[in-house]
C-alpha cells in the first residue's frame, strides 16, 4: 500500500522587490518550474503564490499565471491561500487579520474564478488563536511544520497524519511538514528521498509532506541542476509504486483527520532559531523592524479615526505588512533598505489617504503629539505636517528616528536607515556591532583620537559623553513650528566625570524640512574637552526598477557613493538619480566627515555587503571654558 | 474628689516641630495653632518641643540635667501661645529638625529628658495630664510619660497624632540604652499593664502601631486618612482612631491685608486684578522675591548648584501666561517628580503655561534639588523654581495670581497648601490621596461649587488632563459671574469652613472623653 505525497511550493517575492531579481527569478525559476509541471501533467503538484508576487505575475506575466491556472483547472495543481501581503499573521492587528486573507482570497479569484481551501501560513509561524480566522475566512486546511508539533510535546509520529484544532468554536485541518524530507529534497539523490518516503508505505492514511520555497530551484540552486534533479526526481516518482502524489484536499477527502489537537507556537526550526523560539521577538531585537510595525499600527488607527471600513483600506496598507522586511535570519530581510522603503511608502501612502479623509490638518497645519509610538513604556515625539513627519526619541538622544515625506509620488521616509545589529554568522569576523541607533540629531564628545574609521566601524568608538543616549526634555513655544530639546549630561575622562555640558536643539520646521541649532555649552569650571560630533544619517531612495548608483556632492564636486570624505564644507547634497536631492546645509564651514553606512548579511558567496544610507558627522575639536558654547545651525531639507 | 481633677484638665503636646522655632512642613502649624485654639476654649495646654538650637535653653532654664556628661535644659517661653517648653542641649541643639542617620537618637534623647522633667515633679501636678503627641518623634516620650504613670500610679490620658506616617522601626535595646525604656519596664495599654517587650513583640517594633497600643486615641488629620492611618497602626487600633482635621493657615481677609499693601490694587477680587497681578509678578516682581534656608549646608550647595548651572530663580518670564502654583517640602511623598515628567506633556497643550515652584529642601532631597534646576534650564520660558523657603507674603502672592495650584503627591494626611491656596481664591489641581480628598471637590463632578479637580497619583496624562482643564477654564474667565470667578469665590468659602476653633471644639471633646473613662 503507497504512502500519500504531498509536493507544496511556496513562491513569493517581497513587496517592494527590486524588478530586476524578481525578472531574473522568474526566468530561471519560475519558467522552468512552469515546463515540469507540464511535463509531468499526470502527478499532483501543490502551489502557492504569495499576494506580492501574484499582483507582480498579474500585472508583468499574465500568460505564465494563465498556464499555471489550466493546470489547475485540469487537476496537476491544487492551489493555496495566503495572505494580500505575504504577512505573518501575529504582527497584523487581530482586527484586519481575516482581512489580511479575505483579500487575497478575493484577488485570486478574481484571477483564477475559484477559490483555494489550503492556507499557506507565511513563515509558517503558528499561534493558537489561528483556527477562528482561518476558519472564519472559510479555509479548511493549514500547512505548519512538524517542529511546532514537536515544541508542543507530541511525538513525530503524529507528523504522518492530518489533525483537527480548535480555537474557540472554530475548527482547522493541519498537516505538518516533515523536517528531515525538507532537508534532503532536493539536496540529496532523488532515489534516497524516494527510499525514505518508501518507508511510510505500508499505511495508505499516512502522508509525507514537502513543502517549501520555489525559488529553491532555479534561484538558489542553478537551473540546470534544479530542472536535471527534478525532471530525475517526478520521473521515478511517476512509476514508484510506494509513493502516490496527492493534493491536500484529495488526502482530506480520503482519510480525513486522525483527531483532534492543540498546538504551542511555533514555526520551522531555523525560524525559531533566529527568532529565540518567538516570531515576535524580533521586534525586541531590531529596533527598526518594530519602528514599522508601530508605524503600521499608528496608520491604522488614523484608519479607524476617518472610520475607513476594513474592505475600503487602501491595498497599499495592507502590503505594509509583509513579512520580509520585518526579520532577519540568514540573507537580507530587514537589512534590506528597498523592501523597508516599500513598507514605509505603503504606510505614508495610506497614512495620507486617512487624513485627506478626515481633514486632519484642519485646525492647524502643524500637529505636535506627545505618544508612547513605540509601545516602549515611553512617550516619542510626532510632529506631523500635511507634508512632513518628524518622529523624535527623547529618550535616546533626543533623536531623529522617522522622517517621512508625504507629497504625493514622493512618500519616503528619509531616516529610514539601520543600525548594525550583533549576528550569530558575523562572530569571529571584524565587524563591532552599534551601540546605538543609526539615526539622525545625535550628538557626542569623542576622544580626540577618534576617526571616521572608528565611527563607521566601531573600532571602538569611543564617546566620552553620555550625551548621545541622554533623555532630552522637550520645550514647545508659541510658534508652534519651533520646539526645543534640551538636557545635560557630562563628558567623562577616564572614567571620572569631569564637567557637566548643556545642550540644546532648537528645532525649527521649514517649508522643505527642518533647522536644528545646537548649543552645547560647559557648565563646569573645568574645561570640557573633546571632538564634538552632531550625526545625521540619510536614507537616498532606491531605484527599484533599475540599478542605480546614489552619489553626493559637496563644494562643487561629486562623489561616489563608495567614497569616505573628511573636509571642510557648508553643504552636503545626496543624489539618489530619481528623487529630490537631499541637503544638510550648515551655518558655518565645518568639518565633516562622510561614509556610506553599510551592514553585512551572509551569502553562498561570503559576506556581503548592503548599503543603508549615509552617514554625516560635523566634527569640530572644542575646548569650552566654563560658560562657553559651541553653536551650529544645520538646515536638512529635501528638495520636493 | 475624684470629679474634681477632671475640671483641671490639661493637654501636654509634644512636637518636634512649632511656628515659633522651626518649620519645616505643615506639622510646625498644627500643635501651636490647635493648642492655642484649645486654649481660647478655656482647657489649658502646654508644649514641649526640642530646641534646635534655635533658643539657648540653657539660659535661665526652668529645668536643668546632666546625663552621661551632657547638659540639658528646658526653658519655659511664656509669650509664644500656648506656653512652650524648649527642650535643648546635646543632640537637640542639631540646628536641623530632621538630622539625616540622628532623627531616632534625637527623639529618644527628648523622651528621656521629658521623662526625668516630669518625673522630678509631684504626682499631683502630672496626675490628670492628657499627654498629646504630634507624629513618630513624640512617641517615645509618650512611652516614657506611660511607664511614669503606671509607675507612680497616676490618670493619664494618651493620645498620638499623626499628621504623616513614618513606618520606623526601633530597636528595643536601642530605647533601652538611650532612654529608661527596656524589656522590662511595665507599661499600660490594650495588653493591660504589662512588660513593654509584650507590647514590642506585638507591634513588631513598628513605632506607630506600638504606640497605638499603648494610648487612648489615635487622631490623625482627616477622615480619608483614616484608612492609611489603619493600615500603618493594625485593624485592632481601628476603634481607637478618630479625625480632627487642620485648619486653614490662612483666611481671604489676611491674604487682601497682605496683598494690599504689596500691590497697591484696591479691588483684589475683581478677576481683572488678578490677571492684571500675576503679569505684574511673572514680568518683574519676581525678580525681587528671594529664598531662605533652615539648613545651611543646603544653603551652599543650592547655591552651588544655581552657579554651576548659571541660572538664576527668580528671573522674570518674558512673557505672562498662565499660572501654575506648587509649593511644598521636596520629598517623595509630594509627588513632584511627577510634574518634571508632566513638563513636555503640559507644555504641549500649552507652551504658553508658567510653573513657578517654590521647594523647601532638606538635605535629604539634594538629589531632587538638582533635578529641577536642570529643569530650569530645559524649560526657561515656562519653569522657575525657588529652591528654599519662600516666606509666606511672596507665597501669598503666587496663590493669588496663579490659575491652579498643583499639589501631586503621592499621600497626604492633610493638605495644608489646598487649603493655602482657596483661602486665596485659587482652586487645586490633587492627587486624589488623603486629605484632598476630604477638602476639594471636582468642579467636573460639582461645577462652580468645586474647588479645584483631582487626579489619580502618579498618572501623568491624568495629572496633566485635570490640571489643564482647570488651567484653561480659570484663563478663560476673567469675568465676573462666570464659572471661573464663581469657584473663586467657592474656594474662598471652603477653606473659611476649616478653621481652628471648630478643630479644637472637636479635640475637648475627644479630650474630654479619654478623661472620663480613666
Amino acid at each position: 500500500m503507497p504512502s500519500n505525497f504531498i509536493f507544496i511550493l511556496h513562491f513569493h517575492q517581497p513587496h517592494g522587490q527590486l524588478k530586476y531579481i524578481n525578472e531574473r527569478i522568474f526566468e530561471n525559476s519560475y519558467k522552468m518550474l512552469l515546463e515540469v509541471f507540464k511535463e509531468f501533467s499526470d502527478l499532483k503538484f501543490t502551489v502557492h503564490i504569495s499576494g506580492p508576487l501574484l499582483l507582480y505575475l498579474r500585472d508583468t506575466h499574465p500568460y505564465w499565471l494563465e498556464e499555471m491556472l489550466k493546470l489547475g483547472d485540469i487537476g496537476t495543481i491544487e492551489f493555496m491561500g495566503g495572505t494580500i501581503s505575504e504577512a505573518v499573521l501575529p504582527l497584523v492587528p487581530s482586527d484586519l487579520r481575516l482581512s489580511h486573507i479575505t483579500r487575497y482570497i478575493e484577488l485570486f479569484e478574481s484571477i483564477s474564478g475559484f477559490k483555494p481551501r489550503g492556507f499557506w501560513l507565511p513563515e509558517r509561524v503558528w499561534e493558537p488563536w489561528l483556527p477562528e480566522v482561518l476558519a472564519k475566512a472559510g479555509l479548511e486546511y493549514v500547512v505548519i511544520d512538524d517542529a511546532t508539533l514537536r515544541k508542543t510535546g507530541f511525538s513525530a509520529e503524529k507528523t504522518k497524519y492530518a489533525w483537527i484544532t480548535e480555537e474557540s468554536g472554530y475548527s482547522v485541518k493541519v498537516l505538518f511538514i516533515d523536517e528531515k524530507l525538507r532537508y534532503i529534497l532536493p539536496w540529496d539523490h532523488p532515489d534516497k528521498v524516494i527510499s525514505y518516503m518508501a518507508e511510510f508505505s505500508g499505511d495508505p492514511s499516512s502522508v509525507l509532506l514537502w513543502g517549501s520555497d520555489a525559488e529553491k530551484f532555479g534561484e538558489w540552486w542553478d537551473k540546470e541542476s534544479s530542472k536535471r534533479w527534478l525532471m530525475d526526481f517526478f520521473n521515478k516518482l511517476r512509476f514508484e509504486k510506494r509513493v502516490v502524489m496527492v493534493h491536500p484536499s484529495e488526502y482530506l477527502r480520503e482519510h480525513s483527520v486522525k483527531g483532534y489537537i492543540y498546538l504551542d507556537t511555533g514555526s520551522y526550526d531555523k525560524m525559531l532559531e533566529w527568532s529565540g523560539g518567538f516570531f515576535r521577538n524580533f521586534l525586541v531585537k531590531y529596533a527598526e523592524s518594530n519602528n514599522m510595525h508601530k508605524k503600521a499600527l499608528w496608520v491604522k488607527n488614523k484608519l479607524l479615526k476617518a472610520q475607513v471600513k476594513p474592505e475600503d483600506i487602501p491595498l497599499d496598507y495592507f502590503m505594509a505588512y509583509c513579512n520580509d522586511a520585518y526579520w532577519h535570519g540568514l540573507f537580507g530581510g530587514i537589512y534590506l533598505a528597498h523592501l523597508r522603503q516599500a513598507v514605509y511608502e505603503s504606510l505614508i501612502k495610506s497614512e495620507k489617504v486617512s487624513e485627506d479623509a478626515i481633514n486632519y490638518f484642519e485646525a492647524s497645519n502643524i500637529r505636535r503629539i506627545l505618544a508612547d509610538f513605540d509601545y516602549d513604556g515611553n512617550e516619542e515625539l510626532i510632529i506631523e505636517t500635511p507634508d512632513f513627519n518628524m518622529y523624535i526619541n527623547p529618550r535616546d538622544g533626543g533623536t531623529l528616528f522617522e522622517f517621512d515625506i508625504k507629497k504625493p509620488g514622493l512618500e519616503h521616509n528619509v531616516q529610514d536607515t539601520m543600525t548594525r545589529y550583533r549576528e550569530p554568522y558575523l562572530e569571529g569576523t571584524n565587524f563591532n556591532p552599534d551601540w546605538y541607533r543609526r539615526t539622525s540629531l545625535r550628538v557626542h564628545i569623542w576622544g580626540h583620537e577618534s576617526t571616521l574609521h572608528d565611527w563607521m566601524f566601531n573600532t571602538p568608538f569611543k564617546d566620552m559623553s553620555d550625551l548621545a543616549l541622554s533623555k532630552y526634555n522637550i520645550a514647545f513655544s508659541d510658534d508652534p513650528r519651533v520646539f526645543y530639546l534640551r538636557t545635560i549630561g557630562a563628558v567623562y575622562y577616564h572614567g571620572v566625570k569631569a564637567s557637566s555640558v548643556f545642550v540644546e536643539k532648537r528645532i525649527e520646521l521649514k517649508d522643505k524640512g527642518y533647522v536644528a541649532r545646537y548649543i552645547v555649552k560647559n557648565l563646569s569650571e573645568a574645561p570640557a574637552r573633546g571632538k564634538i560630533g552632531i550625526e545625521y544619517h540619510l536614507a537616498w531612495k532606491i531605484d527599484r526598477s533599475q540599478e542605480r548608483k546614489p552619489w553626493y556632492s559637496v563644494n562643487g564636486k561629486n562623489f561616489d557613493i563608495d567614497y569616505w570624505l573628511s573636509e571642510k564644507l557648508n553643504k552636503l547634497t545626496l543624489h539618489s538619480g530619481i528623487y529630490p536631492d537631499i541637503t544638510l546645509k550648515t551655518s558655518r564651514s565645518i568639518e565633516t566627515w562622510i561614509a556610506k553606512l553599510s551592514s553585512y548579511a551572509r551569502t553562498e558567496k561570503g559576506l556581503k555587503e548592503i548599503p543603508q544610507g549615509l552617514g554625516v558627522m560635523f566634527i569640530e575639536n572644542i575646548e569650552l571654558r566654563h560658560g562657553e558654547a559651541f553653536e551650529l545651525e544645520v538646515e536638512h531639507s529635501i528638495n520636493v | 474628689m475624684k470629679g474634681a481633677w477632671r475640671t483641671f484638665m490639661k493637654s501636654t503636646m509634644f512636637t518636634f516641630e512649632s511656628i515659633y522655632i522651626k518649620k519645616i512642613g505643615g506639622l510646625a502649624e498644627v500643635p501651636p495653632r490647635l493648642g492655642e485654639a484649645i486654649e481660647r476654649l478655656g482647657v489649658e495646654v502646654e508644649l514641649f518641643t526640642p530646641s534646635h538650637s534655635v533658643i539657648d535653653t540653657c539660659k535661665d532654664p526652668i529645668y536643668e540635667t546632666k546625663i552621661d556628661g551632657t547638659t540639658y535644659c528646658i526653658k519655659k517661653v511664656s509669650n509664644f501661645k500656648p506656653v512652650h517648653y524648649v527642650v535643648g542641649g546635646g543632640i537637640l541643639d542639631d540646628p536641623s529638625v530632621y538630622p539625616p542617620g540622628k532623627l531616632v537618637d534625637k527623639a529618644l534623647v527628648f523622651a528621656r529628658i521629658i521623662y526625668e522633667f516630669f518625673k522630678g515633679k509631684n504626682s499631683s501636678e502630672v496626675d490628670g495630664l492628657v499627654f498629646h503627641g504630634h507624629d513618630w518623634h513624640s512617641i517615645p516620650a509618650l512611652l516614657a510619660l506611660n511607664a511614669l504613670s503606671v509607675e507612680k500610679k497616676l490618670r493619664n490620658g494618651f493620645i498620638l497624632h499623626v499628621h504623616l506616617g513614618s513606618k520606623n522601626k526601633v530597636q528595643l535595646n536601642e530605647l533601652c540604652i538611650k532612654t529608661m525604656l527596656c524589656s522590662d519596664t511595665i507599661v499600660k495599654g490594650d495588653l493591660g499593664i504589662t512588660e513593654l517587650k509584650q507590647y514590642y513583640e506585638v507591634s513588631s517594633g513598628l513605632i506607630e502601631r506600638l504606640a497605638a497600643l499603648t494610648v487612648d486615641k489615635v487622631i490623625t488629620v482627616s477622615m480619608n486618612y483614616i484608612r492609611n492611618l489603619v493600615r500603618l497602626i493594625g485593624l485592632n487600633s481601628a476603634k481607637k482612631t478618630d479625625y480632627v482635621y487642620n485648619a486653614s493657615p490662612l483666611t481671604w481677609s489676611q491674604v487682601v491685608e497682605i496683598l494690599k499693601e504689596k500691590t497697591g490694587l484696591k479691588e483684589l477680587d475683581k478677576p481683572s486684578s488678578r490677571k492684571l497681578y500675576r503679569s505684574k509678578l511673572l514680568t518683574e516682581y519676581i525678580e525681587k522675591i528671594r529664598v531662605s534656608f533652615v539648613e545651611q549646608v543646603v544653603e551652599k550647595y543650592v547655591e552651588s548648584l544655581l552657579a554651576k548651572y548659571d541660572v538664576e530663580y527668580n528671573a522674570p518670564f518674558k512673557s505672562d501666561g498662565p499660572l501654575i502654583f506648587m509649593i511644598g517640602r521636596l520629598s517623595s511623598q509630594k509627588g513632584f517628580d511627577y510634574v518634571l515628567k508632566a513638563m513636555d506633556k503640559l507644555l504641549l497643550v500649552n507652551p504658553r503655561v508658567k510653573m513657578v515652584a517654590a521647594f523647601s529642601p532638606t538635605r535629604w532631597d539634594v538629589e531632587s534639588v538638582e533635578k529641577w534646576i536642570e529643569a530650569m534650564l530645559s524649560y526657561p520660558d515656562n519653569l522657575r523654581v525657588f529652591p528654599g523657603m519662600l516666606i509666606r507674603d511672596y507665597a501669598v502672592e503666587f496663590y493669588y495670581a496663579a490659575n491652579t495650584t498643583l499639589i501631586p503627591s503621592r499621600n497626604e494626611p492633610f493638605g495644608l497648601v489646598a487649603l493655602e491656596s482657596m483661602a486665596a481664591g485659587t482652586p487645586v489641581a490633587a492627587s486624589r490621596v488623603g486629605g484632598l480628598v476630604d477638602i476639594v471637590s471636582d468642579v467636573r463632578a460639582t461645577g462652580s461649587k468645586g474647588v479645584g479637580v483631582l487626579f489619580t497619583p502618579g498618572d501623568i496624562n491624568d495629572l496633566v488632563e485635570s490640571t489643564m482643564y482647570l488651567v484653561e477654564l480659570m484663563e478663560a474667565g476673567y469675568m465676573e459671574l462666570n464659572e471661573a470667578w464663581l469657584i473663586r469665590n467657592s474656594c474662598i468659602r471652603r477653606a473659611g469652613e476649616f478653621n481652628w476653633d471648630s478643630s479644637a471644639r472637636k479635640m475637648i471633646n475627644i479630650y474630654k472623653n479619654i478623661v472620663s473613662k480613666i
